[in-house]
């Protein structure tokens, strides 16, 4: 049983004063990577989790990198303060790089973030301008997000509130000085003690009172006003307002939202924090925001009940066995009931004893090797109401049937597709050396027209059977790109439904030997395609169509068969490493 | 603490009424909420403008799409031709907004995506008020059909011409689209646009439902109809439902794909802790009204009725315990004005003194605990010494300052009406920053009496900027708590007989006064910044050196 994990420091200690009570992974940038290899075999194991995203607001943290750079450069007082201004308008140089290079992330942790919300569940974040974060620097707007509330159990329950002394108190207990270096510049503008609750380590040129976390207390008690360094998450600045003592705090964590009152300042500004520390003096004391709930639920309608047969079509040539087996386990312990698979096994070695061992699987071998007319056998001889196919270096996660189901059934579509994790693998026994969520795209008619952009389309979708078989199924003309060309038959009266959700798994060897790229070329494929479907008066859909053969005819479009980014050690491909070897009838 | 909120609605289009609105409601002590619901982002609204042109110019598909991919990527065609016809994006509005939002209690925001648009596109963070909607038009029950097919667009408040772009990411899909819209002329496009009486008709057929609104209420009574949502990122509808797709409202490929991923989904599902927050009542902080005496120091010369005002605004305060002083500047008799109210009294200087010898005479005269000084053509609102009495009791700070907000005259053609206003004396007291510039109104401070007296009184050397001179010598003693709240009007003419005119050569002689006062001998770069900085005030003569107010007032 899978247990909850944190992949990166921040990430351990959320997950460690919030207990999740579903299966979560913690993440944030640092342990982005890894959490991408875990979250992939959970999949494909069949496991659904949430995904609580720490994103950092990584503008104010280049900046404060570069104002912790400057300051300890910096002896004069005015200098620093100068320095800290050009910061504050977003100038600034660390080491001869620009803001702007430094705020790029590699490109491993950016797939990995941008990948990961799309294989959970749930994404939970800490506010809703983590969730904006998310969103923008991602590009998607995620709607299955939640925004986890907690109570930060390091701040003190045992704080009197007395007289105050006048006193500052900057409230940083994991921040090393070096980073509190805006702040700290700022508060030398003040008369009155200023002092600090944060990490060990020493401030450049800067004299400060440092208190240790478990003495806080009283000096919590006697503050006049309280900074909250926290630049990412609201929970500091939450549980601090229940002390009602005057508080400031970032705009980027989020926390002027839960707390009422709280002067909010830009952390990335020194002369912002400055003016909310003056501000927040004379404020009165915070109060949390009252929530309620936005509507009465109704009744919904329920959710779809009938089970129709699923026909799974796989194809079979020459895949190391365990491929075949892993594909097939992948329809085995597929959620859904009813589903019936159609091994073709286009002429390859014999299959029949593996084939056997599943009961729902019938096997039919094509006595000669013709690739192009494996997917019609098998379709021929399907029964399901809904149809599908799989070629065996490929494989579903355990949601996958029913999800797809779901969605025809919902809306009586035609076609219905869901996303695909593409795993990139090479050696033998295969090893993973990175993933990608194919991009997320609509199916638009005139893109349509000119190039496939839905990768592996028949992975990842049903079709209803009787469309396919009015459509007059699959081209035996046509070899890799045979599934492009029923889509643009299809496209012709029907709308294509698309699931948001990662239920395929489509892998990608690195020396370019998928089964689905076997035979014919792909130029003499897209010369038919477009003898088949002409598009008439459309200049700019022609010349683009032109382009593409003028590329395919110079091998510039070559598939792209290397990841975008990679493990440092490659990890295994889920599902391959089968532990217990499926006990063979003889 | 009133029973009822009061709200102060700003159209985008003329801001300017709201202002002059916000600031009379201030002077006569009425406190209020700023309710602006109009800001989308800025974006949005160019591209559907952009949209509606070229559905009209643009005929053959693929150069329209061409078009569309541009505006989804903000290649508009000039971004700065754009943002001339966009108003949403004029400086000189926002600036007003801004300023109506210094002078309000709060913003009314219906989510955190209306709070946070407006801190961005304003500049300004503004406490926010979350108050619970309204749908635009009511959302008629339905009966559904058997066959639910169609995409329904709900836009009942929208003219046709605004919903171009949602109209034709649509095109794509072979379901039927319907979109219930306010009157107007339809574009030539594939979708049906119904007005509101049909609206019954469609949502029972409707199998999707796009709401591309920016009132996340439109949203929460949608879903009632059970049927996939599909909502506007910029309505935060999102923070109330979940489960709802939700798209970038320029981009027309990304509505289109949300559309096609929700005919697959289920209806959603209110959120119970949705991010909304307690919205009624507000409990008003109550007015501060006894507490320490409260001296203003007031100065006149030969303006009587400026005086009058001045002193009926501090009798106008909710505070009681105020003493005035008044001095007189040998110039015209003003007795019988300042008898007539009686927390002030009166001392008489027999020869013309000038303004600053004035000022000290006041500060000896006073007894208050805490002062402030008050020239006759200013004004303080009423909550002004409560407000910063509250501030200084709070945090047993020395001086405590409000923001100011600052009226414009034009004497040659009405010298009774501002024609505009602008906020810019509210910057914070920051010891360093005050040796460069005087960001702190005049009237905006009080500070505490045996202070002033400790660093010397007014400096009667200068000719000018003795309240400058004033916060230098205090800030390098004491904190200056700031109340981000405008408390006090500050009068300027284009007459030159501000008391504090900047444009004269007493105030560039003073200037340099007070760099020989404070030579920053151990601070080089400091004085480096400020040389350059008073170099350009030299230079602008006879130049107002004021920030104008954004918008004027014929």
């Amino acid at each position: 049983v899978p247990e909850n994990a944190a992949f990166g420091e921040d990430a351990a200690r959320w997950l460690a004063a919030f207990a999740p009570n579903r299966l979560t992974l913690a993440v944030d940038p640092s342990g982005a990577v890894d959490a991408y290899a875990q979250a992939a075999r959970l999949r494909a194991a069949g496991h659904s989790f949430d995904i609580a995203l720490l994103w950092p607001d990584r503008r104010t943290h280049v900046a404060i990198a570069i104002a912790g750079q400057s300051v300890s450069e910096c002896m004069e007082y005015d200098k620093r303060r100068f320095a800290l201004e050009a910061i504050g308008r977003g100038e600034g140089e660390v080491r001869g790089h620009k803001i702007e290079t430094l705020l790029a992330v590699d490109i491993a942790t950016m797939a990995a973030m941008r990948d990961l919300p799309m294989l959970a569940e749930r994404i939970l974040v800490r506010s809703w301008a983590e969730w904006r974060r998310i969103t923008f620097e991602m590009g998607f707007m995620y709607s299955n997000v939640e925004v986890v509330e907690r109570i930060d159990t390091t701040i003190p329950d045992d704080v009197e509130r007395v007289a105050s002394d006048g006193s500052i108190l900057v409230w940083a207990p994991f921040t090393p000085p070096a980073k509190l270096s805006i702040i700290a510049t700022a508060l030398r503008e003040l008369h009155r003690p200023v002092k600090y609750v944060c990490a060990d380590g020493s401030f450049p040129n800067v004299e400060i009172e440092n208190v240790a976390l478990e003495d806080a207390a009283p000096v919590l008690g006697r503050a006049a006003a309280i900074v909250v360094a926290d630049v990412d998450d609201p929970a500091p600045a939450r549980t601090l307002a229940r002390l009602g003592i005057p508080l400031c705090v970032t705009v980027t964590s989020g926390a002027g939202d839960y707390v009422a009152g709280a002067r909010v300042f830009q952390p990335w500004r020194r002369q912002s924090v400055l003016m909310a520390v003056l501000e927040t003096l004379g404020a009165p004391p915070p109060h949390a925001r009252r929530r309620i709930s936005a509507v009465t639920p109704q009744q919904w309608p329920a959710a779809v009940t009938s089970s129709p047969l699923v026909s799974v079509v796989v194809r079979t040539y020459d895949k190391p066995r365990r491929f075949l087996e892993r594909a097939l386990r992948s329809i085995e312990q597929q959620t859904y009931p009813n589903i019936e698979t159609i091994v073709v096994n286009d002429a390859g070695p014999d299959v029949t004893e593996l084939v056997g061992s599943f009961p729902n699987a019938q096997l039919i071998t094509q006595p000669r090797n013709e690739y192009r007319l494996v997917t019609n056998t098998g379709m021929k001889r399907a029964k399901g109401t809904y149809v599908g196919r799989l070629d065996d270096d490929d494989a579903l996660f355990p949601g996958h049937v029913a999800t797809l189901v779901d969605a025809l059934e919902r809306s009586r579509g035609a076609f219905a597709y869901c996303d695909a994790l593409v795993a990139y693998v090479t050696g033998e026994p295969p090893a993973t050396v990175g993933y990608l969520v194919i991009e997320k795209e609509p199916v638009e008619v005139s893109k349509m027209l000119v190039v496939n952009h839905i990768v592996a389309p028949l992975l990842r979708s049903l079709i209803r059977r009787e469309v396919l078989e009015r459509a007059g199924w699959f081209s035996e003309a046509i070899y890799g790109a045979d599934d492009y060309e029923l889509l643009l038959r299809l496209l012709r009266d029907y709308d294509f439904l698309h699931v948001d959700r990662v239920t395929a798994m489509y892998t990608q060897f690195e020396d370019g030997s998928n089964l689905s790229s076997r035979g014919g070329t792909e130029i003499d494929d897209y010369r038919l395609i477009q003898t088949l479907h002409p598009v008439g008066e459309r200049p700019h859909v022609i010349a683009a169509r032109s382009l593409l053969m003028r590329e395919l005819e110079r091998g510039a479009r070559n598939r792209v068969r290397r990841p975008p980014w990679r493990f440092p050690q490659p990890v295994p491909l889920p599902g391959y490493e089968i532990e217990e070897p499926r006990r063979l009838t003889t | 603490v009133p029973s009822e909120l009061a709200f102060l609605d700003v159209n985008v289009a003329k801001p300017l009424d709201a202002l002059f609105e916000a600031v009379r409601r201030r002077l006569s002590g009425e406190r209020f909420i700023m309710r602006f619901h109009e800001l989308d982002h800025p974006r949005a609204p160019l591209a559907a403008r952009e949209a509606a042109r070229v559905i009209e110019t643009i005929a053959d598909p693929d150069e329209r799409l061409a078009a569309f991919r541009a505006l989804a990527d903000a290649l508009l065609p000039g971004d700065a031709l754009a943002r001339r016809a966009a108003p949403q994006l004029n400086r000189r509005i926002l600036q007003t907004v801004r300023e109506i939002a210094m002078l309000a209690d709060g913003v009314a925001v219906r989510s955190w995506a209306e709070h946070y648009r407006f801190d961005l596109t304003c500049d300004f963070t503004a406490e926010p008020f979350y108050v619970d909607g309204e749908a635009d038009r009511t959302v008629p029950d339905v009966v559904a059909v058997d066959v639910r097919d169609a995409v329904v667009v709900w836009a009942p408040a929208t003219p046709p011409s605004a919903l171009v772009l949602v109209a034709f990411a649509l095109e794509e899909l072979r379901a039927p689209v319907f979109i219930v819209s306010a009157d107007g002329k339809a574009p030539a496009l594939r979708a049906r646009f119904v007005g509101y009486d049909a609206a019954a008709d469609v949502l029972a057929r409707a199998a999707v439902i796009v709401d591309p609104s920016l009132n996340p209420s439109n949203a929460v009574e949608l879903a009632k109809c059970g049927v996939p949502l599909v909502v506007s990122m910029s309505s935060g509808a999102v923070e109330f439902l979940d489960g709802v797709g939700v798209f970038t409202p320029w981009n027309h490929t990304d509505l289109l794909r949300v559309v096609q991923s929700a005919f697959a989904t289920g209806a959603p599902v209110p959120r119970l802790h949705p991010g909304r927050h307690e919205p009624t009542p507000r409990v008003w902080e109550p007015d501060v009204t006894d507490g320490p005496l409260v001296s203003i120091l007031m100065r006149t010369y030969n303006r009587p009725q400026s005086l009058e005002r001045a002193l009926e605004s501090v009798e106008r305060q909710t505070y009681r315990n105020i003493e005035v002083v008044v001095v007189s500047d040998a110039g015209e008799d003003v007795s019988e004005i300042v008898a007539r109210f009686p927390r002030a009294r009166l001392v008489v200087h027999e020869t013309n003194r000038g303004a600053i010898r004035a000022a000290n005479t006041a500060l000896y005269a006073s007894g208050g605990d805490f002062v402030g000084i008050l020239d006759d053509d200013d004004v303080l609102f009423p909550d002004h010494v409560s407000t910063l009495v509250a501030v200084l009791e709070r945090s047993g700070a020395d001086i405590a300052h409000s923001d100011a907000i600052s009226a414009f005259y034009d004497v040659a053609s009405n010298p009774d009406a501002p024609y505009g206003y602008s906020i810019f004396l509210n910057k914070p007291g920051e010891p360093t920053d005050l040796y460069i510039t005087d960001g702190i109104g005049p009237m905006a401070a009080l500070f505490r009496r045996t202070l002033a007296l400790d660093v010397g009184g007014y400096d009667e050397n200068l000719p000018h900027c003795e309240d400058w001179d004033m916060w230098i010598r205090l800030s390098q003693r004491t904190d200056f708590v700031h109340v981000p709240r405008v408390t006090a009007m500050y009068s300027i003419r284009n007459d030159d007989t501000n008391m504090m005119s900047y444009n004269t050569e007493g105030f560039k002689r003073a200037m340099m006064l007070l760099k020989e006062k404070y030579p920053l001998d151990d601070r080089p770069l400091l004085a480096q910044v400020r040389d350059t900085s008073m170099g350009r005030f030299a230079a602008q003569a006879g130049l107002p050196i004021f920030p104008a107010p954004a918008l004027k007032r014929r």
